[in-house]
């Protein structure tokens, strides 16, 4: 999450999945959803890098359960500016690659936005085998059905995620 | 190209053509008719989602010819939809699109036959599941039964599939013509491998993977045709081994890589598509043969990480039963594209086939098989659901569709869904009692890809078989599995 201040970049706030999830009926929230085959991560929140952060955690939460996990590593992150859903694509897209990559969990997003239009800030991780494993590892982020849009106040984003 | 947004959702867009054939008429920007082979049972599953619109949108692919082809397995995809099949005429600018060949590239079945019986195995079941559940690598973080291998070995497992892993130890020489392509696709180009990819796949390979991803040991439970199931060397009874894996984050990373690259491409070499997932570059344009020259490296990853499997397997059945002889039947890549020589309209055509959940199947006398194989056609792995089935098919004289058939059984269900109508303890107790032994990295995931999640393997495969896509050889029943 992160709060917006006038004439500049973002503070941020970080998001965990866990906690994110227990938020889901409120402004800002999470979830996984329906495909035939894969996953569908959806989210939502005020402002869009908030939105992007609760992104990353429905990822996450497709196959890993992270609730009170401490954070032992972090990766930096810096992507765009880009339009919005080439930003909610990168930003899936590192955190696929922490999980397949590097072998890590991430376990909070701490970004912000920048003058520029991009995101910066910090994934910060767990190692695998300090977590619970839920799921298939996501592997890929599908172009298909593909939104992130601004829309009465609220920014939602929907990607396909193949598992 | 213009997108066709029609919206193909019912049972009523599809025009009969014959024993379990449907037939999609062309219209707005389809510039081939789709064809949809699906039995009157199946066609429920096929219209319930979005999988029949793209179907419809890959008919619009530039060079596309004959038709867009959907196997009975057909489901939502991206892009492609999963079960689809269509090609593209080289000489007439024909694209290649990542799309419909999917993310996990050369994702593939192998299956091995040993010299065990039923009864040989079922008494130390357990112990075999065990030795195996510790052996091979499956889901986040797990590592590869290959060591990490350094950029020059990658390269070389990247240019030579299963014969770099056979040479590296991992598996005998006859492995080698047992795999489609002998075991490697040629025209590799490593330069086009990212430093993602490669680092993804390095920690990865020889490793199982997650998602519908397994390992079973089977029984040979029916033999359907006795010809071709003795050219194959199953009897009923015999105990086999399937591996259902694919080239891991590798695979992934250069489909991702190669989209990103062919989406930039497309305003220039002015071509659109209805789906962004469709992105594609023509075969012989800089970023069509960048796409091809990488997939091949990630196919050739695919096999070798089976092989790698395989080696694992052989020793574990070595030490828990005292015999390590599984003779590799035959191992197939059902996410690839590939340039082949087909007949079109009249004329031999090089054409870039893709198939996206679906099987070469190569008829008797074809000369890519290998010769003891030649005179039956080649062996087609159909992977069922873990409580269910699976099937050895055999391509057959005339096979449509660019000789392909289907590849599993096809999900009708999504993971979502599949947790609300099934609980992991009862999947489990269920599995338990039909003689099923399952070792599962997380309830949760076993419980997404429970049999209930899938269509009826039987029907699928005797509907490639009255479509005259293949022909039923023998029908194995699980009664162990490894899963991610």
């Amino acid at each position: 999450m992160s709060r917006a201040v006038p004439g500049g970049a973002d503070v941020p706030t970080p998001v965990s999945p866990s906690t994110a999830a227990d938020d889901a009926g409120g402004n800002r929230g999470h979830r996984v959803g329906a495909h035939t085959a894969d996953c569908v991560v959806e989210a939502w929140a005020p402002d869009r890098v908030s939105c992007l952060a609760e992104a990353g955690a429905a990822l996450v939460g497709v196959c890993a359960d992270v609730a009170g996990v401490p954070a032992t590593g972090a990766v930096p992150v810096s992507i765009g500016p880009a339009a919005d859903d080439e930003l909610l694509v990168a930003l899936l897209e590192e955190t696929i690659f922490v999980m397949d990559g590097l072998g890590a969990v991430p376990v909070r997003f701490v970004l912000s936005g920048t003058d520029e239009g991009g995101v910066t800030g910090t994934i910060e991780t767990a190692p695998a085998g300090a977590v619970t494993r839920t799921g298939p590892v996501p592997k890929g982020v599908s172009y298909h059905g593909l939104r992130m849009q601004h829309r009465g106040g609220v920014w939602r984003c929907l990607a396909i995620v193949d598992v | 190209m213009p997108g066709d947004r029609r919206r193909v959702r019912t049972a009523a867009d599809l025009v009969p053509a014959g024993p379990c054939r449907w037939r999609i008429e062309p219209s707005g920007a389809m510039r081939v008719p789709g064809i949809v082979f699906a039995s009157e049972a199946l066609l429920p599953h096929v219209v319930e989602d979005q999988a029949l619109a793209q179907v419809v949108n890959v008919a619009a692919l530039p060079g596309v010819v004959e038709a867009s082809y959907a196997m009975p397995d057909i489901h939502w995809g991206y892009g492609f939809p999963i079960g689809g099949v269509a090609a593209t005429d080289v000489a007439d600018g024909g694209v290649v699109s990542p799309g419909g060949v999917g993310f996990d590239i050369s994702c593939g079945v192998r299956l091995l036959v040993s010299d065990l019986e039923a009864n040989d195995v079922l008494a130390r079941l357990s112990e075999l599941m065990d030795g195996l559940e510790r052996r091979i690598p499956t889901g986040l973080g797990a590592g590869g039964v290959w060591p990490v291998p350094g950029d020059r070995a990658l390269d070389e497992v990247l240019r030579g599939g299963t014969r770099t892993a056979v040479a590296r130890g991992f598996g005998v020489e006859r492995d080698v013509a047992r795999c489609e392509d002998n075991g490697a696709l040629p025209d590799v180009d490593p330069g086009q491998v990212s430093e993602r990819a490669r680092l993804r796949g390095a920690r990865q390979l020889g490793s199982l993977g997650s998602g519908n991803h397994f390992l079973e040991v089977q029984i040979v439970e029916d033999v359907l045709d006795p010809a071709a199931a003795r050219a194959f060397g199953l009897e009923r009874g015999k105990v086999c081994v399937m591996i259902h894996s694919g080239s891991r984050g590798l695979g992934h990373q250069i489909c991702t890589d190669h989209v990103h690259a062919m989406q930039r491409a497309m305003r220039r070499l002015g071509i659109s598509v209805p789906d962004q997932q469709l992105a594609c570059a023509p075969c012989d344009a800089p970023e069509g043969r960048a796409y091809l020259g990488a997939m091949a490296g990630a196919a050739n990853f695919g096999r070798a990480n089976r092989q790698a499997l395989s080696h694992a397997v052989r020793e574990v059945f070595a030490e828990e039963l005292g015999s390590g002889r599984l003779d590799l039947l035959y191992d197939v890549s059902h996410n690839l594209a590939k340039l082949e020589w087909h007949t079109v309209q009249g004329r031999r055509r090089l054409v870039c086939v893709h198939r996206k959940g679906a099987t070469r199947a190569l008829p008797p006398g074809h000369p890519d098989l290998p010769e003891d194989l030649r005179g039956a056609g080649q062996p087609v792995l159909v992977p069922g659901s873990m409580g269910t089935a699976s099937y050895v098919l055999v391509g057959v004289e005339h096979g449509g569709a660019f000789h392909s058939t289907c590849h599993g059984a096809g999900r009708t269900m999504s993971r979502h869904a599949a947790l609300r109508s099934v609980r992991p303890a009862v999947l489990s107790r269920d599995l338990a009692d039909a003689g099923i032994v399952v070792r599962a990295a997380s309830a949760k995931g076993l419980a997404e890809e429970a049999p209930v999640a899938y269509k009826d393997v039987d029907e699928v495969v005797a509907c490639c078989e009255q479509a005259g896509l293949a022909r039923r050889v023998a029908r194995l029943r699980p009664v162990g599995v490894v899963k991610g």
